[in-house]
């Protein structure tokens, strides 16, 4: 893979970082139903953790045994 | 980036991480049946139930629920009134044998409709008790929370370094990829460097909040001296009281000069958030936000009349800000989950990078492999 520039390398990183630190304040901040988006958005580093872990390794086996 | 300033990089993540990765995984593993703690004790057999009967009158008085735990606990003088949010039909008094004591407390709990004493649980004793301790101050009192303040100092510098480091490590990779058919070593950095970069939010806040709680006991000090003692200069050269006035009447005092506000907790004469002549009736708000930021109202406690109330200073504002930031606890049983979850992914990073420095350690030849990770890295 070619060498990549910065913008490139920490774009999800950035994103990532950005949702969960306004979900973490939102959840502080109210306590209707936004709430539950900033507990959605400060999932968002475990779900990306479970599919870069577990999910895409076992999806990509099974595309290839599908192959 | 040049090699050369790579490698700084590399030193200071290596040894800003090494010093406090043992405590770290301490307070991690600590941590994380304190999130829980309500459920543990309820699992413990610990929760006290208020017990359910028809009453339709007034609230029991705040006189009539000292009287009652003092009358269980004769020697003891009542340090703090206060209440669980998923309680509000209960009173806690906490008690000590003085008010400046830092052990042997006791806690009485009453049933705020008729001032019955439901219970004293333990305070100094259990699991949950030895995890606080070895969350807070690992038993050392003041110098332990510092020392752990600049362990979590060392872990935000780790932090930070770590994404300095990010960059030259990920170049030839893509987002998320972990190359787990090229051997233990290259899977184990991956691992560290996407789970520590997913987390990083995460990390910074709890360990940015951490070193803030860390110095709670010294801020509070600082309070006291700074504007606890402009609030009570009058009082300056006087000998305590020999008697108190009605903490009822006291509490309606606070409650006339913050009639917006409602009881968050009362400090008694002597102790740290008020002073030997004043109740410290602290008020709050009643939004997610401003129910965890007080506003302290002074009652004279002989008296029972109004001597003052401000603002609480923007240190004490942080900390207060930072409590639940650190512990995770307001946003209900989801975020209690999403707290352990992430906490665990940190033990991960941590693990990883532990392992990946013992590795390396051992080589036979630590400065050819070096010169290869760095290769690797470009």
């Amino acid at each position: 893979m070619q060498q990549k520039h910065m913008t490139r390398i920490f774009f999800w990183p950035l994103i990532i970082a950005c949702l969960s630190l306004a979900g973490l304040i939102f959840a502080l901040v109210y306590d209707d139903a936004r709430e539950c988006l900033a507990n959605a958005a400060i999932a968002i580093p475990v779900l990306v953790a479970i599919f870069y872990y577990w999910f895409k390794p076992w999806w990509m086996q099974r595309e290839s045994r599908l192959r | 980036m040049t090699q050369s300033s790579i490698r700084s990089w590399l030193w200071l993540h290596k040894w800003s991480s090494l010093v406090c990765t043992v405590f770290m995984l301490l307070l991690c593993l600590t941590g994380l049946p304190l999130i829980f703690h309500h459920e543990i004790g309820d699992f413990l057999g610990q929760h006290i139930e208020t017990p359910a009967i028809a009453h339709t009158g007034p609230m029991a008085s705040m006189d009539a629920l000292v009287a009652a735990a003092k009358a269980k606990q004769p020697d003891m003088v009542p340090l703090y009134l206060y209440r669980e949010e998923d309680e509000p039909l209960q009173w806690i008094l906490s008690m000590a044998k003085t008010a400046d004591a830092e052990q042997g407390f006791k806690q009485v709990v009453l049933d705020a409709r008729t001032a019955q004493v439901l219970g004293e649980p333990a305070v100094e004793a259990g699991f949950l008790y030895i995890m606080f301790k070895l969350h807070v101050d690992l038993f050392a009192g003041l110098p332990g929370m510092l020392f752990l303040g600049f362990m979590g100092f060392l872990l935000l510098v780790a932090l930070v370094s770590g994404v300095v480091l990010y960059a030259p490590f990920m170049r030839k990779l893509r987002f998320g990829e972990i190359r787990r058919y090229k051997g233990e070593k290259l899977k184990r950095l991956d691992v560290h460097n996407f789970l520590g970069m997913v987390v990083l939010s995460w990390s910074l806040i709890v360990a940015a909040t951490g070193v803030i709680n860390a110095w709670s006991d010294l801020l509070i000090k600082y309070w006291q001296a700074d504007q606890i003692a402009e609030m009570i200069a009058p009082y300056k050269h006087l000998p305590p009281p020999d008697r108190f006035g009605s903490l009822q009447a006291s509490l309606q005092v606070a409650q006339q000069a913050q009639p917006d506000m409602q009881l968050g907790f009362i400090a008694f004469p002597g102790t740290a958030y008020a002073s030997p002549h004043h109740y410290g009736i602290f008020m709050r708000g009643d939004s997610p936000l401003t129910k965890r930021l007080f506003k302290p109202v002074l009652v004279d406690a002989r008296t029972a009349t109004f001597t003052d109330s401000r603002d609480l200073p923007w240190y004490l504002v942080a900390l207060l800000v930072s409590q639940p930031l650190h512990f995770g606890d307001y946003g209900g049983m989801t975020l209690k989950w999403l707290w352990a979850v992430l906490d665990v992914i940190t033990i991960i990073v941590l693990w990883t990078g532990l392992v990946l420095w013992w590795k390396k350690r051992h080589r036979s030849l630590p400065e050819l492999h070096a010169t290869h990770t760095l290769r690797d890295a470009y």
